[in-house]
């Protein structure tokens, strides 16, 4: 027996353990090697098993590769841009993949394939810097910030762990990667069109925002800056960050008073910089167009300058400089993350204007608890957010916040009347625009008060919506449970909270288990319109619920790579549920390429798809036969009369055959059905009694 | 009869050996058969597997069932590099063998569902691959043919010139 013998799983197996070196030497030794090791879905696969997080996007780079690929091109002017070409995919997982003496050979190569092109040099250095930055942006827009944004409710550490990086080894092969979250804040995070990423930041990132913030400059300047100097600002910085987080926010009202002065102060310095800033850019002009001359008139001196350069020299002093600014970046982010997880319980407040507007019904599920903990120990109702919102206004404070106040709002042509329309969330958004900052506003007293004022009212038109349903509700002697119910899907429809739904669900959940069928099938009101639809639409759910438990196993079966590259979570039925509830947490991806848990487990497209064939099939006849079983059993008649003349068993039978086609055992299709009959059978019996009471 | 713990396993070419049963069931495939037959005494046909591999295979589940591994080797799967350079000093003497044999155990390992011997066998041949420094080295020491052109070959060479140590 050979090598060669060995199937593609195998060879794959051991493909695996290759590094990339490797790699290409052996896909030189064969054709069919060199096609199993050059095809994209090998890469991909090494990707998915080297960076299952990063799955998604992956897909979304495998899908829309050509664009992919053209927007990483260079201009056909660029003749070195060829080098690119061939294996481009491969250099970039390389790049992604690789340790930092991976990517120091990759720059050695280049600068080898320099020597035969010395006319080029320059060019090539900044083109290599370009490879880099694009590959960098890339990473983050493609990959990252699609992470992050979907993790709009959980913490930035979270995000860190989520990404494997390691924070205390420096030289971690993921290293590169932690240059590329710095990367993200300061590319995309800082930048206007990134609004989302950036509030996202600050709320769960308030430190790390700060820090950087602070040493913007320094980010912003590549990293060439004074090392004592750094660290000067770092001792600054923490000093500061121990003093913010050991005031007392109740003590912040006395500060009142200042809050104009800080404002003229904030406002002049502004202008300050804003004319700095001016002042700098045309400087660059005028620099830009003096250096094109003068590279022009020395093009031809270089060139024999060159010859007498020791290139060596040269080109290790710049590869120097670029891994002391990646350094750099490393060093400033991990004093930052270390900070995070020192003070990850402080930083709270910061993030509640997100949840504070209209909108704050819907969002205040997804707040984490444990980031308020004043929230631990009452119950978390409408009216206590109410109560609190105020108190929780006073603890937003953040110097680096922008204060407006509302007077100041009418100043910039923004009436109250547009004030009260506005929610507060909205507000903030056009003020943005209007004043071009991309620093987060902080708002008033008075523009708080016109925010409260236009939730009250909204909230206020529920409260009186809910006590005519009650009085109807009454009246009709409906059951409470039920009218729960229609409530979260009457909110749902209103306010797209599917929250609520869920909430319903999991409620409709134990009912059922206390009293499986009769609720939904045996009951007087199931005709009622009203009623029937929301009924029906839960209950649908919940059966899909209950199969997709089922349904695990047999995706299981189906994986066609070994068992070991399996990319599940640790709670692969909860995400099972997630997709089919279509909740929050799971984020379609450029539309339904693939599927991301929040907690960075990796639905692969394959299973989803899979699921998505079989789930009819399987939930139509599991629900069949829970309705035969039900039928038999509990003799109710009511919303069955058509049911009953429709032969069961040969439908059945059907559906058996189809999904039969996918090569799952009868067998075990049996057993799936006799389990959850089973399991149904003795709460259905616990709960005849009750069944006829409501038939009654 | 098989003494009492033991259970009979017979090779594809009919060989037969006794063996503990916790040792067995190191093997899944062999441990799913154990719960599903009644009788004891029953032989076990391991079909896919010849004597001569089967027997190095309950060589290997007898040794790791009497000194268990302080390190177990699925902990590795989420590390973002997979390594090879973690075999311990026994596996590696029970893989230096023929590579007929290595790869025939590669395949009893998978068959019987051996995880941890899979894994090792695997990560042999990888550090078998790995110590070749050319396309030609690794022909040599896995007895490939070479099925390209010259100029197949050189484009190839090309291709991936970047990355290789060529000083």
């Amino acid at each position: 027996m050979e090598l060669l013998d060995l199937n593609d799983e195998f060879l794959l197996t051991i493909l695996n353990y290759l590094d990339y070196g490797s790699l290409l030497h052996l896909s030189g030794t064969t054709k069919e090697l060199h096609y199993l090791i050059q095809n994209d879905s090998f890469w991909k696969m090494r990707f998915f098993s080297h960076f299952s997080h990063v799955t998604p996007t992956v897909e979304y780079c495998a899908r829309d590769r050509k664009s992919y690929l053209e927007s990483l091109r260079f201009d056909q002017k660029d003749q070195l841009g060829d080098l690119l070409e061939p294996s481009l995919w491969q250099q970039l997982f390389y790049l992604y993949s690789t340790k930092t003496k991976n990517l120091e050979n990759f720059f050695d190569f280049k600068k080898k394939a320099l020597l035969e092109h010395p006319k080029d040099v320059q060019r090539y250095v900044s083109i290599l810097q370009r490879i880099v930055s694009k590959v960098r942006y890339h990473f983050c827009n493609f990959i990252l910030k699609p992470l992050i944004i979907s993790e709009s409710n959980r913490n930035f550490s979270d995000l860190l762990k989520g990404l494997n990086l390691r924070i205390d080894e420096e030289f971690d092969p993921l290293f590169v990667q932690i240059g590329w979250v710095s990367s993200i804040i300061i590319q995309i995070g800082f930048t206007k069109k990134n609004r989302d990423l950036q509030i996202l930041l600050i709320e769960n990132n308030s430190i790390l925002y700060k820090y950087i913030i602070k040493n913007e400059e320094l980010f912003s300047n590549n990293g060439f800056v004074d090392l004592d100097k750094e660290f000067e600002e770092e001792k600054k910085s923490k000093i500061q960050f121990q003093q913010y987080f050991t005031l007392d926010p109740h003590s912040l009202s006395n500060n009142e008073k200042n809050e104009k002065e800080k404002e003229i102060k904030e406002d002049k310095k502004l202008k300050k910089e804003i004319e700095i800033q001016k002042e700098i850019s045309k400087k660059t002009k005028i620099e830009i167009e003096i250096e094109k001359e003068k590279e022009k008139e020395t093009e031809e001196e270089e060139i024999i300058e060159f010859k007498k350069f020791e290139f060596q020299e040269l080109s290790n002093t710049k590869i120097q400089t670029q891994i002391k600014i990646e350094d750099m970046i490393i060093k400033k982010l991990l004093v930052a993350i270390k900070l995070i997880f020192k003070k990850k319980e402080l930083f709270t407040f910061i993030s509640f204007n997100r949840y504070y507007t209209n909108k704050a019904s819907i969002r205040y599920d997804k707040i984490e608890h444990r980031n308020f903990p004043w929230l631990k120990t009452h119950q978390w109702t409408e009216n206590y957010f109410f109560k609190n919102e105020r108190k929780a206004m006073h603890h937003r404070f953040d110097e680096r916040m922008k204060i407006i106040s509302g007077i100041e709002l009418s100043k910039l042509g923004l009436s109250f009347q547009q004030l009260k329309e506005f929610n507060l969330f909205e507000l903030e958004k056009e003020v943005i625009k209007f004043l071009d900052t991309t620093k987060p506003i902080l708002f008033d007293q008075r523009c708080i008060d016109l925010a409260i004022e236009n939730n009250q009212r909204y909230y206020r038109k529920i409260k009186d919506k809910r006590k005519q349903l009650k009085k109807n509700w009454k009246k009709k002697k409906i059951n409470h449970f039920k009218i729960k119910i229609t409530r979260y899907h009457s909110k749902q429809t209103k306010l797209g909270n599917d929250f609520n739904l869920q909430m319903a669900l999991e409620k409709m959940e134990k009912m059922i288990q206390k009293e499986p069928f009769p609720i939904f099938f045996g009951n007087k009101n199931w005709k009622q319109k009203s009623y029937s639809k929301n009924l029906k639409i839960a209950y649908l759910r919940i059966v899909k619920r209950y199969i997709s438990s089922l349904l695990l196993p047999i995706l299981l079966k189906w994986w066609p790579w070994p068992s070991d590259t399996l990319i599940f979570g640790n709670d692969p039925l909860d995400m099972m549920n997630d997709l089919f509830f279509q909740s929050p947490k799971i984020n379609f991806f450029h539309g339904d390429i693939s599927i991301c848990h929040s907690n960075f487990k990796i639905w692969p497209l394959f299973l989803v798809n899979m699921a998505l064939k079989l789930i009819p099939l399987i939930s139509s006849l599991v629900t069949l036969q829970i309705k035969n079983n039900f039928y038999k059993k509990c003799k109710i008649i009511n919303s069955f009369s058509n049911i009953k003349k429709i032969d069961m068993e040969k439908q059945l039978l059907q559906i058996k055959k189809k999904i039969l086609k996918y090569n799952i055992d009868e067998e075990y299709i049996d057993e799936l059905i006799n389990l959850n009959i089973n399991s149904n059978d003795e709460d259905e019996d616990e709960d005849d009694d009750n069944d006829d009471d409501s038939n009654n | 009869m098989t003494e009492l713990g033991k259970i009979k396993l017979v090779s594809s070419d009919s060989q037969e050996f006794e063996v503990d049963r916790e040792v067995a069931a190191m093997s899944q495939t062999i441990k799913n058969l154990l719960e599903a037959i009644e009788d004891e005494n029953t032989a076990i046909p391991i079909e896919n597997v010849k004597g001569e591999i089967l027997e190095r295979v309950i060589h290997y589940c007898e040794h790791h069932y009497n000194h268990p591994s302080p390190k177990n080797l699925t902990e590795n799967e989420n590390e973002y590099e997979r390594r090879t350079d973690d075999i311990e000093p026994w596996d590696q003497t029970f893989c230096n063998v023929e590579q007929p044999i290595l790869f025939e155990l590669i395949l009893a390992a998978n068959y019987l569902d051996i995880k941890p011997l899979l894994d090792v066998c695997c990560k042999t041949v990888a550090n078998l691959i790995k110590e070749c420094r050319s396309p030609e080295e690794i022909r040599k020491r896995f007895k490939i043919k070479n099925d390209f052109t010259k100029e197949e070959e050189e484009e190839i060479r090309k291709e991936n010139a970047w990355c290789l140590d060529e000083k």
